[in-house]
């Protein structure tokens, strides 16, 4: 950073909020029974009320409620146990009945916050409100016309309104990413940017450091990664702070970011914004939560990730960095945890799971790539010694691909440790002869020679020789020829 | 049989039907006859549906062969066309969706099919639900059966001119404000609007979502109960609606003695022609005598209209707002999507309906109506609780349906906004939810006055009791007044 | 100081017709602009009432709370089967370009 900009940064704050929806992972639309998944032939999942077509009306899903409790207790919201639904008004292709049904007056949830964690260490961002709403349709534009894939209009959707507490950039990356660990782990939602099920608004603004009012902000609207909404902050931070340096006036714009230039670009201004009309949705009652069913709810939940990690470094002494890892969905934490508990050895658990399942499962839905089981006795092989490592991890492959018995498998591709003396006088000879530099620096006293002998020793044997067994052997044989 | 069957009511065809002495394929040719008729002088409908009745009819023979078959199976209504039917075309009597087809059914609808009831045809309304006269319609207007040159009333017009005219044993409109009774009241029949949330919505075009109610319009009150025994219910695609399984019919006996009504003030009556006066007199001195109390009670009229009027127009423009060319209905022309949606909602609305849709969304702007909204919601909260507690001390409460008798055609056609006035007595039910049932109450020599009893809540049984007791007593009058030899026999043209 | 016309001399009544994305004009637009005038008045009357001055009903007015099922007895429907190919829901529509609804450009961005 130039020295002009750290003073710059030094005299100036931005002041960052976000808006982020969440398609709810309930299969299936807010307002009908249309499925609602990622990947649908565009226009499949359709019906009169989708499509806003005349008479056809709206059917809440509970399910879609359920989730958007389970978002509010998760992130610590006051949930109202009667919350009721508004129309917001606006004419555009993407919105089949002229309006969208939202919660504007009373949201499901209140307050709330969302734990972050930067280089600055460890706070709670405040949320203003989670509210529920239909998704709209999807548009993709092409030239002199507009595509419509209505599959999108009525997809659930709930919207997580930060208070305007974030400063920097890393913070709101960062609650962003905790954002969505907590959601997709409380299965809300599969929290995709990529796909679009969860999309991030940005409204920012700088003042001057020790003002207390905020600046006129600038909203950048469906930024659609987490690095994107930092670059984009980042971006506008810089052009918010020249604006202002040069005594000039922020104007309260909607502005976008371009992804190939890196700038933020504006979309319209703010002033004379559309004007929604709201009102009460007549068509939907108002709906009510009971204490059984919040008991329920709150019951169907897993622990945070956070805990859930906790969870795994002191039941298995996982490394912190690892639990993180085997905490990205419940499935996943269930999956690592049966197979650490079928093993005497979870550290040797935790390394191979890490090191070669992980990369073979959807992180966020995993299928058993091998049984826990099968692990276990790989476990076992590497915790006596009769496997290296490097074998160990090829016999989880076999062994998940075969699904045979890790042993057999082992004994006849021949890939236990060769322990014994007999097997390896051979070898040991071979490797001396094959090493004469550094079998004549060994014997002038230079020990550390030895470990290059080994190597080729441990080439030779395709990497099954037992280290400590050859290099005891190299030595003595070394010292003997003296 | 000597009588015409499209002299029957409902209960006598269906007892001619269920005994097997006639059946529904010639009740459905008797009435598709009588359109050829009468159709040309009256234009009840939009679209009839000839070959879908005379399939009805046939599959509904079969039905009737079996013991058990529903009381309203093989006999031919009709529906308004804001009510959606598969592959029926739906106007909503609006040039938006003249060549508008729906996939779907709407509940009523599919309760009547399921019932075995034999659809005639779709009728005629005004654009979208909106007026007061069924003269706003790109299918023109409909004429009053018992005098073409007036109105049958509106804007369920066409359902109330098919049952006067004996083009349908009973129909299915929609009442947002009076829709539905003021057209009864015209026509001379009964209608009920029923508590919101007794009938299902779906598949009926919305208006005015908190204020529409689907409702039945007979030829007397026993068929207004058959009719509501058929629709009424919790429907899962409707939230609004909640769990009913009454058996209407059996509430018509029982007479008023003991029971409370309240009338309005003499003045409220001021504005009232002076049969629609004498009627309403002379339907509290018949309660009186029949061992009922009547007082004087105050209702929010007034107020009610006026909130209706704001309340209506909001959620119109709204509802009306999925119009835009872009899905179904009218496409115009426009070199970007918003040019289109413009182009279309210029071209596909009427004058009444884009006034409508201005004054909703001037209500409900936040930047120039400054939260009207909320204080309109407030107000309404308002009248509704003085509606509960003018219904505390009564039974029931009996007013006009309407300031006067038909009207004639093309009366309000240079004072578009008068004709709102026409819906004075009857928007407080919409306003506040209760259910109001209109009944022939008299006339003024040629055309017939019409009288509601409106009660609490879920009180249909009071009221099907009371109007089926003044019905009794009343019906030597009013025929006598209207030049028929009883109520809803009707004698047109 | 607001006017009521919305014939497009007055700057609300413009605005108005724009947010209702409809045009007003000819013989028409004279008539309704003056109605308008008087139904402005009728809505000021209303709210200016002391009958206004009341708390508005939480949530929408003549429907009945609605209790949030559990999953297990909510029973509803499980998500539909696509249909095959596109939903003939769509074929109204005036350009069909299956699998896709199509409209003319999109000038602006709303929300």
């Amino acid at each position: 950073m130039p020295s002009d900009m750290r003073s710059l940064a030094e005299r100036y704050e931005a002041v960052i909020g976000l808006e982020v929806h969440v398609e709810l992972k309930t299969g299936r639309k807010i307002f009908c029974s249309c499925r609602a998944r990622f990947g649908d032939t565009p226009n499949s999942c359709v019906c009169p009320t989708c499509l806003g077509m005349p008479g056809a009306l709206p059917v809440l899903s509970d399910e879609a409620v359920a989730l958007a409790v389970k978002a509010g207790l998760a992130l610590g919201c006051r949930i109202n146990r009667r919350s009721w639904f508004d129309r917001k008004n606006y004419y555009y292709p993407d919105l089949p009945k002229g309006y969208q049904i939202t919660q504007l007056e009373r949201p499901v949830c209140e307050g709330g916050a969302v734990p972050i964690e930067t280089s600055a260490g460890k706070r709670s961002i405040p949320l203003i409100r989670i509210h529920m709403e239909e998704d709209a349709a999807k548009l993709i534009h092409r030239g002199a016309e507009t595509l419509v894939d209505y599959n999108r209009a009525g997809v659930p959707l709930i919207e997580i309104v930060s208070e305007p507490a974030m400063r920097t950039p890393e913070e709101a990356k960062a609650y962003l990413n905790s954002l969505r660990r907590i959601l997709s782990y409380m299965g809300v939602s599969d929290c995709r940017m990529n796909e679009g099920s969860l999309r991030c608004d940005v409204n920012i603004s700088v003042r001057r450091r020790g003002d207390t009012d905020l600046g006129i902000k600038c909203e950048i609207k469906n930024v659609n990664s987490v690095n994107y909404v930092g670059r984009a902050l980042e971006e506008e931070i810089l052009r918010q702070t020249a604006l202002l340096e040069a005594g000039e006036e922020i104007r309260p714009e909607t502005r976008r970011f371009n992804e190939d230039t890196g700038k933020t670009e504006k979309m319209r201004d703010k002033e004379g914004a559309v004007d929604y009309r709201y009102f009460t949705e007549p068509n939907l009652p108002p709906i009510v939560l009971t204490d059984e069913w919040m008991d329920a709810v709150a019951r169907s939940m897993p622990p945070m990730p956070d805990e859930a990690a906790h969870a795994l470094t002191s039941e298995f002494g996982v490394k912190p960095d690892n639990a993180v890892l085997l905490t990205a969905s419940v499935r996943l934490t269930d999956y690592f945890t049966r197979c650490a508990r079928a093993t005497s050895y979870p550290a040797v658990c935790e390394s191979l799971f890490v090191g070669e399942v992980l990369e073979r499962l959807d992180r966020d839905d995993p299928a058993e790539y091998i049984s826990p089981d099968a692990l276990a006795s790989i476990c076992a092989l590497m915790g006596e010694g009769r496997i290296v490592s490097g074998q160990a991890k090829r016999l989880v492959h076999l062994a998940a691909e075969s699904g045979e018995d890790p042993e057999v498998i082992a004994g006849r591709e021949s890939m236990l440790k060769i322990s014994d003396e007999e097997t390896l006088a051979p070898l040991v000879e071979a490797a001396i002869a094959a090493s004469e530099k550094a079998a004549a620096d060994y014997r002038r006293g230079k020990v550390a020679a030895i470990r290059q002998i080994l190597g080729t020793l441990m080439r030779a044997s395709g990497g099954r020789a037992d280290p400590i067994v050859a290099e005891r052997m190299l030595a003595e044989r070394l010292n003997n020829g003296k | 049989m000597n009588q015409d069957i499209t002299e029957m009511t409902a209960a006598e065809l269906s007892r001619a039907l269920h005994r097997r002495e006639l059946s529904s394929s010639d009740a459905a040719a008797a009435y598709l006859g009588r359109m050829t008729q009468t159709e040309s002088t009256i234009h009840a409908y939009i679209t009839p549906t000839a070959r879908r009745a005379l399939e009805a009819a046939s599959a509904a023979d079969e039905m009737l062969k079996n013991s058990g078959a529903p009381a309203l199976c093989g006999i031919p209504y009709a529906a308004k066309d804001n009510l959606a039917v598969e592959g029926v075309r739906m106007t909503c009597a609006s040039k938006m969706l003249a060549d508008f087809v729906p996939d779907y059914t709407a509940a009523v609808v599919e309760r009547a099919d399921s019932a075995g009831c034999v659809l005639l045809g779709k009728t005629n309304m005004d654009e979208f639900a909106m007026g007061s006269s069924t003269e706003r319609s790109i299918a023109g207007p409909t004429h009053n059966p018992l005098d073409p040159a007036c109105s049958a009333g509106g804007s369920s017009g066409g359902s109330a001119a098919a049952v006067a005219a004996r083009e349908a044993v009973w129909a299915i409109g929609s009442d947002t404000g009076g829709s539905a009774r003021q057209p009864a009241s015209f026509c001379g029949l009964v209608s009920l609007k029923p508590t919101y949330g007794l009938v299902s919505r779906r598949g009926m075009t919305e208006l005015a979502s908190s204020l529409d109610c689907v409702c039945p319009i007979t030829r007397d009150v026993t068929d207004c109960a058959l009719a509501m025994n058929l629709l009424a219910g919790r429907d899962p695609g409707d939230m609004t609606t909640f769990d009913s399984d009454e058996d209407y019919t059996l509430a018509l006996t029982g007479g008023v003695s003991g029971m409370t009504f309240g009338i309005p003030r003499p003045e409220m009556l001021d504005e009232c022609e002076s049969s629609v006066r004498r009627a309403m007199n002379r339907a509290a001195r018949i309660l009186e005598t029949l061992g009922a109390r009547v007082t004087e009670v105050d209702l929010p009229l007034e107020m009610a209209l006026e909130i209706y009027m704001v309340v209506a127009a909001a959620e119109a423009s709204s509802n009306l707002a999925r119009f835009d060319g872009l899905r179904y209905g009218l496409t115009a022309e426009g070199a970007t999507a918003a040019d289109r949606m413009r182009a279309t909602r210029s071209a596909g609305f009427g004058d009444e309906v884009k006034r409508r849709i201005l004054t909703g969304a001037y209500a409900l702007s936040s930047t120039y109506g400054g939260g009207y909204y909320r204080k309109i919601k407030a107000a309404q909260a308002t009248v509704c609780r003085e509606t509960d507690t003018a219904l505390d001390t009564v039974d029931a409460v009996l007013l006009p349906t309407a300031s006067g008798v038909a009207f004639r055609l093309g009366s309000y056609a240079d004072n578009p906004t008068a004709l709102y006035r026409s819906d004075c007595f009857t928007t407080v039910a919409n306003l506040t939810g209760i259910p109001a049932l209109q009944i022939p109450g008299g006339g003024d020599g040629h055309l017939p006055v019409g009288l509601s009893l409106m009660g609490k809540k879920r009180a249909e049984k009071t009221l099907f009791r009371a109007a089926f007791a003044l019905e009794s007593e009343m019906k030597p009058f009013v025929g006598k007044e209207v030049g028929r030899d009883a109520v809803g026999y009707a004698k047109p043209c | 100081m607001e006017t009521n016309d919305v014939q497009g001399r007055g700057e609300v009544g413009e605005k108005l017709v724009s947010a209702a994305m409809l045009r007003v004009d000819g013989p028409a637009a004279a008539e309704i602009s003056g109605d308008f005038a008087k139904i402005r008045a009728r809505i000021d009357r209303v709210v200016q009432s002391p009958i206004a001055d009341g708390e508005p009903t939480k949530g929408p007015i003549h429907t009945a709370d609605y209790t949030v099922k559990l999953p297990e007895e909510a029973g509803q429907a499980r998500a539909d089967q696509p249909r095959e190919g596109y939903n003939p829901l769509l074929r109204q529509a005036a350009k069909y370009e299956a699998p896709y609804a199509a409209v003319p450009r999109v000038v602006g961005d709303a929300e």
